[in-house]
């Protein structure tokens, strides 16, 4: 079923914004939990730094969170990341533009969609959002993870699973796709350094990811670094890895081109249906060993970056399609003299 | 039950002076109200103030709000709804519905005399200068047919009762009158926060509005359109009445455009999808006749589709309304209506008009400067509640400024008596008080006339105040249409 280029659009950003928004949480929480196991002030830092490294995309960081401002500061870092709507990517921006663009699109999800993210909004937007910066802030995360993958939830039971729900899922699952590789990124420098602490970092990124128990539950071994960058990235069967949201992602983009009527002009579909199949190719059939020996960080870097020339390509494809606005004038206004000949001679007749 | 509550509900309220819906005189409540009042009477004011903050957290959960008029993002208001609801009787609902019908089948028939042979200028009934000279008349739309011979497909008149009870036109919506979202949305709400209310009453649904409204839309499509494309124009997320568009749009399962989502080739109008392009037949448009085509109306619109009044005058696609309508609501061609009803349905009007006066008759201009204390004057350009003097309530300096205008562009402006509104008791300071009120039924015309049983009751809710609109602090009430018979 056909739909609004526009609605599309927005379908696709409200989706990867509440994807972000749980994703953002859960590392918040695992980051103030890791920050308790860290003995000192120096390691805590370096920690919570880490949050604020740069994204493509993102604007610059205000002053008081440059490094050069003399060392961050947890508690100012945990509000940039949570509540701060100068940052495009804290919890409680991606919820406000998950909602923006839900409302703007209102009328083509369903009902309880749009109250469950609307009330979210209105509850973070109310306050709820100042919970994050307590200390006993898990009922906060909790509520926050629960609500979003409700909302996800309603997505798969109260939408036709036909374009705006696969738009919802491409959405979803290129997110998290991004944000998986994001996580690993994170602490991939702790390969290098092997250090028996960071078997905790190690679970950290897992449970950001919240795949602890199925990591436990499939290896039912101690918390590996190589299996974890394994399981995070190759793991077929769990849904938080990312060759399992690549495969659905690509699963959703044919899905949108197979009901295409495939018009002259629109090859950038094929292009797009092509990138996204051959990466999704690649990690059903990558190794660890050879990620790793072709160095993981730069792996990661590329990936992300795949990643988001999909976005960019199914933007253009599906979400811009512009006729020839040229023509479109000319024959308007060629109707509109003929309309007004034809008025005069009615006028001259009477 | 909570026969021993502190604080009663009803007992002291005060009809005062004006004509009250629910009460005859003090402690004396009008028939159709007698099961409402004794249930109130066994209410503690705790009660109905729970119950009025469950409704009002479910209006802002389900995002049922309007933009106020300041373009910043982030101003979403709930319209302030109060629970106790109107309730009109079956037999003055049959002269409300006969009343209406005879009023729009007349703007109707005026609408496309004075698009086409223009024969009640000629008869003197109504000044040509009047008509020709209005602002909403489209000299553009001479000759040109619309489908059924209907101008006006949505229509919302606003209804008051003066203080001897008498209902009247206070004036015609015939461009894009809104407010219907909240008809429907009001009664759900009451139904969730208060359902033993109607246990007792026999109350005519109105949740049929949108498939009635989506019946008039593809019965008015092009004749080649066999199984008509029907969509809704919206300005977008930050119109006031953007609610109101997605609740319509996702009622009827239409899609919910905006100017640039669409475009026309080959003087037909096609929306982009994701599919490539999809014809459209049919536009309710939310859009003003200025903002609908930038090559034909004004050039600056971004909310508009260009071409699009090509296409609507070569008959490839249907607008509702029809463009040109603001000539029938003009507010000083309304002092005609009554002659309008006359000259073509031969007719005495059913329902009564405000009486009106001219500033562009001379004598009646003179009246107006000397009296101005005494009247309501309204600019014919303006409509919700902006450009308006209440004589009364005017300080003097504003009354001045107002007779000097008049006297300036006297084209421009009306005066009505200022009238006493009628009251309906609303719940405020934790009783009930009395507030003035209006009603605004909404009418379909498509191959038949048909009004909604209900319609938007709308509330002054500052103590006093006779401006009900919602851009100047109005609230809703739910309406109560009764089935025949019923008490």
């Amino acid at each position: 079923m056909a739909m609004l280029c526009r609605v599309a659009e927005d379908v696709f950003w409200m989706s990867r914004y509440v994807e972000r928004a749980a994703a953002v949480g859960r590392l918040l929480e695992v980051t103030g939990h890791l920050e308790l196991d860290e003995g000192d002030a120096f390691s805590r830092r370096e920690l919570w730094q880490r949050l604020v490294e740069p994204r493509s995309g993102d604007g610059a960081l205000p002053e008081s969170l440059t490094p050069a401002s003399g060392g961050l500061e947890p508690l100012a870092v945990r509000n940039w990341v949570a509540r701060d709507l100068r940052n495009p990517r804290s919890l409680v921006s991606c919820v406000q533009r998950g909602r923006s663009a839900a409302r703007r699109v209102r009328e083509s999800i369903s009902s309880e969609m749009w109250e469950a993210i609307n009330a979210l909004y209105l509850w973070l937007a109310a306050g709820g959002a100042d919970a994050a910066m307590e200390e006993d802030s898990h009922p906060f995360y909790r509520r926050v993870l629960i609500e979003t993958q409700y909302i996800q939830g309603l997505a798969d039971a109260t939408l036709s699973h036909d374009d705006p729900w696969y738009f919802t899922c491409l959405g979803k699952y290129l997110e998290r796709a991004d944000n998986v590789a994001h996580m690993i990124t994170l602490q991939a420098h702790l390969l290098h350094e092997r250090n028996d602490d960071d078997q905790v970092r190690w679970l950290a990124v897992l449970r950001s990811c919240g795949a602890a128990e199925a990591y436990a539950r499939y290896y039912s071994l101690r918390v590996d670094p190589v299996r974890v960058v394994e399981f995070m990235l190759l793991n077929s069967s769990f849904p938080q890895t990312v060759r399992f949201s690549l495969r659905h992602a690509w699963h959703a983009l044919q899905a949108l081109s197979g009901s295409q009527r495939v018009e002259a002009g629109r090859e950038g579909l094929t292009i797009a249906t092509r990138s996204l199949g051959l990466l999704s190719a690649q990690l059903e059939h990558a190794a660890v060993d050879e990620i790793l020996e072709s160095g993981l960080q730069s792996y990661l870097a590329a990936l992300q970056k795949n990643i988001a020339r999909v976005c960019d390509q199914v933007t253009r494809v599906y979400l811009r399609d512009e006729p020839q606005p040229g023509r479109v004038g000319a024959v308007a206004r060629a109707a509109m003299m003929m309309a007004e000949q034809q008025q005069q001679r009615q006028a001259e007749q009477q | 039950m909570t026969a021993t509550a502190p604080e009663r509900v009803v007992p002291d309220y005060d009809p005062g002076v004006f004509w009250d819906e629910m009460f005859e005189a003090p402690g004396v409540v009008r028939p159709h109200y007698a099961t409402l009042a004794r249930r109130l009477a066994t209410l503690s004011s705790a009660d109905v103030a729970r119950r009025q903050r469950a409704a009002e957290l479910s209006f802002r959960v389900r995002g049922i709000t309007f933009a106020v008029n300041q373009g910043a993002e982030g101003v979403e208001k709930i319209m302030p709804f109060d629970l106790i609801p109107r309730i009109i009787q079956a037999d003055e609902w049959t002269k409300i519905e006969r009343g209406l019908e005879q009023r729009v089948r007349a703007l109707n028939l005026f609408l496309h005399d004075v698009y086409h042979d223009q024969r009640i200028l000629r008869s003197g009934v109504i000044p040509p200068e009047l008509v020709l000279g209005a602002r909403g008349y489209r000299r553009e739309f001479r000759q040109v047919d619309v489908p059924l011979g209907v101008y006006t497909h949505i229509v919302g008149s606003d209804l008051v009762r003066d203080g001897s009870g008498e209902l009247m036109v206070l004036e015609d919506n015939l461009r894009t009158p809104s407010g219907v979202s909240y008809v429907v949305e009001n009664r759900r709400v009451l139904k969730r926060t208060w359902p033993q209310l109607f246990q007792d009453y026999d109350v005519r649904p109105v949740e049929g509005y949108p498939q009635d409204l989506l019946d008039v839309l593809r019965a008015i499509a092009p004749p080649t359109a066999d199984d008509p494309v029907v969509v809704l124009l919206t300005p977008g997320a930050y119109n006031s009445a953007y609610f109101e568009h997605a609740f319509l749009a996702k009622a009827m399962g239409v899609e919910l455009v905006q100017g640039s989502d669409l475009f026309v080739d080959d003087a037909s109008v096609f929306m982009r999808t994701t599919e490539g392009r999809k014809r459209v037949d049919v536009i309710y448009r939310r859009v003003d006749d200025d903002f609908l085509d930038p090559l034909t109306f004004r050039r600056d619109s971004l909310l508009g589709v260009p071409g699009l009044v090509a296409a609507y005058r070569l008959g490839r696609v249907s607008l509702a309304n029809a463009i040109g309508t603001g000539v029938a609501d003009d507010k000083a061609i309304y002092a005609y209506v009554p002659q309008i009803i006359k000259y073509y349905l031969g007719e005495e009007p059913i329902i009564a008009n405000v009486p009106t006066f001219l500033p562009t008759r001379p004598k009646e201009l003179d009246y107006i400067i000397a009296n101005i204390d005494k009247l309501v004057v309204k600019s014919v350009n303006e409509s919700g509640g902006y450009g308006m003097l209440i004589g009364p309530h005017a300080s003097q300096a504003d009354r001045d400024l107002y007779a000097e205008r008049v006297r300036a562009d006297p084209r421009s402006f009306v005066a009505q008596p200022t009238l006493a509104l009628s009251r309906s008791p609303c719940w405020a300071n934790d009783h009930l008080e009395g507030r003035h009120i209006d009603l605004r039924p909404f009418l379909l015309f498509g191959r038949e006339v048909k009004v909604q049983p209900g319609g938007l009751t709308r509330v002054a809710l500052r103590s006093g105040s006779l401006v009900v609109n919602s851009s100047q602090g109005g609230g809703g009430k739910d309406t109560w249409v009764l089935a025949g018979g019923g008490s």
